[in-house]
């Protein structure tokens, strides 16, 4: 178990925890500007919108996580539930 | 092949058997070799078609090697060395046993040339298998292995019944191209579908895995849904149905996997829904498309194998894989935690790990055929991907509040088996070269190209930062200990109580039943003791008597049929 005296970690600091959160901002705005400097080839022309595969993967994501909590309203059971 | 006995298959299930007599430090060496013996046997043999058996009527083909059973052959052997180092302090031998038992079946499944064969293996690997689940010996898990067992010997049924059929209408059993225009080809398909955990079927997966023992997951995360996806390749590949069917499995195990608290279970919902990218490129049954199955199974086995190592590590300090009771644990697991993230990326397909080079091709693929609806699907399957394997894996167990749980890190041999498995995800993911050249046709693709890495990190970096978003606003659906309904609701719930209901039926109807035969019975026997005991009317006399009247009654009986007829 967890002792009082034991070492401290870089993560234990939110201040730290912040800065990787600061650095996920930065890479993602880097690959929206990324757009302008490189010749995308893809299938569909819908992969040609400005930035697709950024906000797809955003929506998809935020809309997973929110369906699956409603999900959660009528699926969920108690633990011993096949017990 | 000269012998049998250089057969891979029977060098790892005779040796598996074998072990159960050695000592224990020579049985762990033994096990360790024994996945490379036969690994050499497999790479000594020359593609072609050897052991052709005559039995009764039907032609027989023990091994069949050409480019596509081969490379699935070749991730079996190289996986059980991994699970065989991972299991090197298991003492249990029976469970060691079916582990190599089942190995050996799905490598003998894989080489099979003929149906009957195939047959035989599949068998072979359902019983080991479930097995290897009654092994942990817990209440669930023996509920679990029951009705993983049923299920799997379903899918035999259907299998032996489909291949008869297919040997009646074409007179052969040989195990090529089957195809769903017949009845036979159905029956086969859905033996395939339930080992490959097509949606409806699916339920015994993520009902077994997660109870089954730290070492036996791992082992059955490898091969019973491979050995499925190679048999779909080999018997339906370009059946279009099974675009739709795959497309479904990548989109719908995710839902469940978000709000899943066992991370066992979460990682056996993200096994099936790696399936149906696989699963996919079968339906579309082009080189790139078949290439891309291939070479995502290979991909998929080491980095699903790698993450359930770092769970089955956690479980084996902790006690538990409940996200609502882990967090933190890096600071005990820092290499595990590690190896959890290299599997995590690159099951999320990361550039530069292996899941990028592989699944890029089956996207790619279904691109090229213009099937945009599935595309889409796929790539909203993608974002999915990293949030259940991605992040929640690594994220709640290592990472997340400190849970304030404090354990050793994990062993030494399970630490060398991640690393093994890591490095290879890591050297596919950089020289996918290594790979491609393995894969069953010959490769015209390039995997770094500027517009793929950017697209690909654009896609999982933006749904990072989706979590982010969510996870510091409160949003994201905390970790809380409960069951989620599934379908296996409807076998384990009004499933059992009408078969229950059936059962009391049943008693009920014997109970009935014996308690008006008793009564008749009684009757009967009070009637013959009224006639025939000591003060019946039949026993005054002599029994002749008696056979005097039965006599003159068969007499009377047959005058009246002579008038009759």
């Amino acid at each position: 178990m967890k002792s009082n005296n034991e070492k401290k970690y870089w993560l234990d600091k939110s201040s730290n925890v912040d800065k990787l959160v600061y650095l996920l901002y930065t890479a993602c705005a880097a690959l929206l500007a990324a757009e302008f400097f490189y010749h995308k080839h893809g299938h569909f022309d819908f992969e040609q919108w400005f930035g697709f595969y950024a906000w797809f993967g955003f929506i998809a994501y935020i809309s997973i996580v929110m369906s699956a909590k409603l999900l959660r309203k009528f699926i969920k059971r108690k633990e011993n539930y096949y017990d | 092949m000269t012998s049998a006995l250089l057969h891979p298959a029977f060098i790892l299930i005779l040796g598996g058997l074998l072990q159960t007599t050695l000592p224990t430090q020579l049985r762990r060496i033994f096990l360790l070799t024994l996945p490379v013996l036969a690994a050499f046997s497999l790479l000594s043999i020359e593609p072609g078609q050897y052991g052709n058996v005559q039995l009764f009527n039907y032609e027989l083909t023990l091994l069949r090697l050409d480019n596509l059973s081969f490379i699935f052959a070749l991730i079996f052997h190289i996986a059980l060395f991994i699970v065989a180092l991972y299991a090197w302090q298991e003492k249990d031998t029976l469970q060691l046993a079916s582990m190599f038992v089942y190995a050996g079946g799905a490598i003998g499944a894989v080489l099979a040339g003929d149906l009957l064969t195939l047959f035989i293996f599949w068998e072979v690997t359902a019983i080991s298998s479930a097995l290897l689940i009654w092994a942990n010996k817990t209440t669930g898990a023996i509920r679990a292995g029951q009705r993983y067992f049923i299920i799997h010997v379903a899918s035999g049924l259907f299998l032996l019944a489909g291949s008869i059929l297919h040997y009646q209408t074409t007179g052969s059993l040989a195990f090529e191209h089957i195809g769903i225009d017949t009845v036979s080809g159905w029956l086969i398909l859905i033996a395939f579908a339930i080992k490959c955990a097509f949606p409806l079927l699916h339920n015994w997966l993520q009902d077994s895995y997660p109870e089954a023992s730290v070492v036996g997951t791992v082992a059955l995360s490898v091969y019973t849904t491979k050995l499925a996806i190679y048999a779909l390749a080999r018997g339906y590949a370009g059946t279009e149905i099974l675009i739709w069917i795959g497309a479904i499995m990548t989109a719908f195990p995710i839902f469940f996997a978000v709000i899943e608290n066992d991370l066992r279970r979460v990682l056996s919902y993200s096994l099936n829904n790696q399936l149906g990218f696989m699963v996919v490129g079968i339906g579309i049954g082009t080189e790139m498309a078949l290439n891309g199955t291939s070479a995502h199974a290979f991909a998929h086995i080491l980095y699903k194998a790698l993450l359930f190592m770092s769970m089955g590590a956690v479980l084996h300090r902790v006690g538990t894989t409940k996200a609502s009771e882990l967090g933190g644990l890096y600071k005990s697991m820092p290499w595990t935690a590690g190896f959890c993230i290299i599997g995590a990326m690159s099951i999320s397909a990361f550039p530069l790990l292996s899941g990028f080079v592989s699944k890029a091709m089956i996207l790619t693929a279904v691109a090229d055929e213009g099937y945009w609806l599935i595309w889409l699907v796929l790539l909203f399957a993608s974002a999915g991907v990293l949030d259940h394997s991605g992040i929640k894996v690594p994220f709640f167990s290592f990472f997340a509040h400190d849970s304030g749980k404090r354990c050793a890190e994990a062993p030494l041999n399970m630490l060398l088996a991640m690393g093994i498995a890591a490095s290879l995800c890591i050297v596919i993911g950089v020289h996918p070269t290594l790979l491609y050249k393995l894969l069953p046709y010959e490769v015209n693709f390039v995997p770094y190209t500027n517009s793929h890495v950017i697209t690909q990190l654009q896609l999982l970096l933006f749904s990072a930062l989706a979590f982010a978003v969510l996870y510091r606003n409160n949003f994201y659906p905390a970790e809380i200990r409960a069951t989620n309904l599934d379908f296996d609701w409807f076998y384990r719930k009004p499933g059992a109580y009408l078969m229950r209901g059936l059962g009391s039926l049943v008693a009920a109807g014997e109970t009935g039943l014996l308690s008006s035969l008793k009564k008749i019975l009684f009757l009967v026997g009070t009637r013959l003791h009224r006639h025939h005991g000591p003060q019946g009317i039949l026993s005054r006399t002599w029994p002749t008597g008696s056979m005097v009247m039965w006599v003159a009654f068969l007499l009377g009986a047959y005058l009246i049929f002579y008038y009759i007829y």
